[in-house]
């Protein structure tokens, strides 16, 4: 199982953190945006990363999805093909939430589209000179983009649309899917977080999106994340020995 | 008078074809070296559905600017306003504001081509009605937050309604010094006629092809590129309408004559030829100017290397330039 951390945008010290995880190795940052504006707070993630994969919060029914479509063409770009994208369906419906959703994807492959539904008719057909289908541009860095999916419509839209849902904390994952994503909050306690570490990699879950505890200091991501819950699931039986060895001193003038 | 930079399109053309993961990197390095140069600001620009990726969300390229920088201002020129939710558009501008403690500003226009609003599902015929709710949303949650709002626009009514909402804004390089004089003269007596809103008169922005060399064969060079950079227009269809003692400029109708046009609105030469010509410019009515030199094709370490210099012995003799009343 991967492991990641999740960020709130808002926090002084989110970027910061972003960049601490990156250089400590975790697989990805989820940038969170409780105001629904990761259009711009996953961009400093891009600047201050390198490697990590950024996840960003897409909040789904205030704007027209091929416009965040467009948003997430340009972070991808930025990010260098890093970016994955998060739809949230906040108070949208399944139908809603499922014609969103779709449109999105459709809107990030670079392929000529058109979609005719309740909610968009993408393109309009109101110019005499537009055409049948539009493309978005620039197209993903990545071969295909990563679209996972959360919110109360999320279970029923993943399954129409074959794509994974983030399941919160302590949901169990209902398929063996190639990628199921979750979250989990971190307790600060060592042996508490190596048994959650380890229930969420045996329940089949891929990619766990840790929070830390508040309060954590950005040294928690090499010193706890990275050295012990890191290597509990990189493989089956884990050796603990190995991360809880001492550290050699330092080295002589680094 | 205060110099920025621009445009950057963010484009990965048929002329200059490269990664646009390229593209966005470069943007990083590019912004820090106009920080670094000592220049005020860098503007981007947007359009949509365009072979070459021109940008097409620039309040994201903004915030990857502005969060590689930390004095640099970074504004959009222009974000098409009619194109997008007016309270989102509104609050992510507000975001940016504040995440770059007020270096962001907000230049937005109503946008021209027909394809891009088919594209989003809208009718062209509702961007004056969309333009009216974005503007009414940025005053409210925008502009409190220290987002600076520029208008562009290329009639002299436009500016004026600028001008009554004590707003500032930006002129096309392409538009002759005329067009420029006339713009300024409109946005100027908007302001006056409306009570002169915020008591302070809101910025004059061109944006001005310039280029400062000593070199016939880069004079050259530039002024090809120039042209090249325009032929751009006669693909997106943009078009500067007759405006008092200025010619219409159709890129689709005629096309050599407009870019005649909009290459002849170049100001190039020595320092001298340089300083007059923005000498000039201050005369017509402009407060700031936008450096048009993120031409395409044009080698990026020609355009730094004359922005160093330009930095070195061109703006310290303007820097008390004052717009002409």
């Amino acid at each position: 199982m991967r492991i990641g951390i999740s960020i709130d945008a808002a926090a002084a010290d989110a970027v910061a953190m972003a960049a601490a995880a990156d250089e400590a190795g975790l697989a990805f940052v989820l940038v969170r945006d409780r105001d629904g504006l990761a259009a711009v707070s996953a961009g400093p993630v891009a600047v201050a990363t390198t490697d990590a994969r950024i996840v960003v919060e897409v909040a789904i029914g205030d704007e027209n999805p091929v416009t965040l479509a467009e948003e997430l063409v340009v972070l991808d770009a930025a990010s260098g093909g890093r970016l994955a994208a998060l739809a949230s369906t906040g108070a949208l419906d399944v139908a809603a939430a499922a014609e969103d959703v779709a449109l999105l994807r459709l809107a990030l492959t670079p392929r000529p589209f058109r979609h005719r539904g309740p909610r968009w008719s993408i393109p309009a057909g109101i110019a005499p000179e537009a055409g049948e289908t539009i493309m978005v541009t620039p197209p993903t860095v990545q071969f295909q983009f990563p679209l996972w999916v959360e919110g109360a419509a999320a279970a029923a839209v993943a399954r129409d649309l074959g794509i994974p849902e983030l399941l919160p904390t302590g949901a169990r994952p209902t398929g063996d899917g190639p990628l199921v994503p979750a979250t989990a909050a971190l307790t600060g306690d060592r042996a508490i977080d190596l048994a959650l570490v380890a229930e969420r990699s045996r329940s089949g879950v891929t990619h766990l999106a840790v929070s830390l505890p508040p309060d954590a200091p950005l040294s928690a991501l090499p010193d706890y994340v990275a050295r012990h819950l890191i290597p509990e699931v990189a493989m089956v039986g884990f050796p603990r020995l190995l991360a809880e060895d001492e550290v050699p001193p330092a080295w002589p003038g680094a | 008078m205060r110099f920025g930079v621009g445009l950057w399109n963010l484009q990965t053309t048929a002329m200059m074809p490269r990664s646009s993961a390229a593209v966005y990197r470069d943007l990083v390095g590019e912004a820090r070296e106009l920080e670094r140069l000592g220049y005020e600001s860098l503007w981007l620009s947007e359009h949509h559905f365009f072979y070459d990726g021109y940008c097409p969300a620039v309040l994201s390229a903004a915030a990857v600017a502005l969060a590689a920088t930390s004095t640099l201002r970074v504004g959009t020129g222009m974000l098409l306003l009619p194109l997008q939710e007016p309270r989102r558009v509104a609050r992510l501008a507000a975001r940016l504001a504040e995440h770059s403690r007020g270096r962001f500003d907000l230049g937005v226009g109503l946008g021209y081509r027909p394809t891009e609003f088919d594209g989003k599902g809208l009718a062209m015929a509702d961007r004056l009605r969309r333009s009216t709710a974005g503007l009414a949303a940025l005053a409210e949650i925008a502009e409190p937050a220290g987002v600076a709002v520029v208008n562009g626009s290329a009639t002299p009514k436009g500016m004026a309604r600028a001008g009554a909402r004590g707003q500032a804004i930006m002129l096309s390089g392409g538009n002759p010094l005329s067009l420029v004089r006339e713009l300024a003269a409109a946005h100027r007596e908007g302001w006056e006629q409306a009570g002169r809103p915020g008591g302070r008169r809101p910025r004059v922005i061109a944006l001005r092809n310039i280029w400062l060399t000593e070199s016939e064969a880069e004079r050259a060079a530039v002024l090809a590129y120039q042209r090249a950079s325009y032929v751009l227009y006669a693909g997106l269809g943009w078009s500067v309408r007759a405006s008092g003692d200025t010619p219409e400029m159709d890129f689709r109708a005629d096309l050599d004559r407009a870019l005649a046009g909009a290459v002849g609105t170049t100001i190039i030469g020595g320092v001298d030829e340089v300083v007059d010509g923005l000498v000039a410019t201050a005369e017509a009515g402009v407060d700031d100017v936008v450096l048009r030199v993120m031409i395409e094709g044009a080698p990026t370490g020609a355009v730094f290397d004359m922005l160093g210099r330009f930095a070195e012995q061109v703006a310290p003799q303007l820097e008390t330039m004052e717009a002409a009343a």
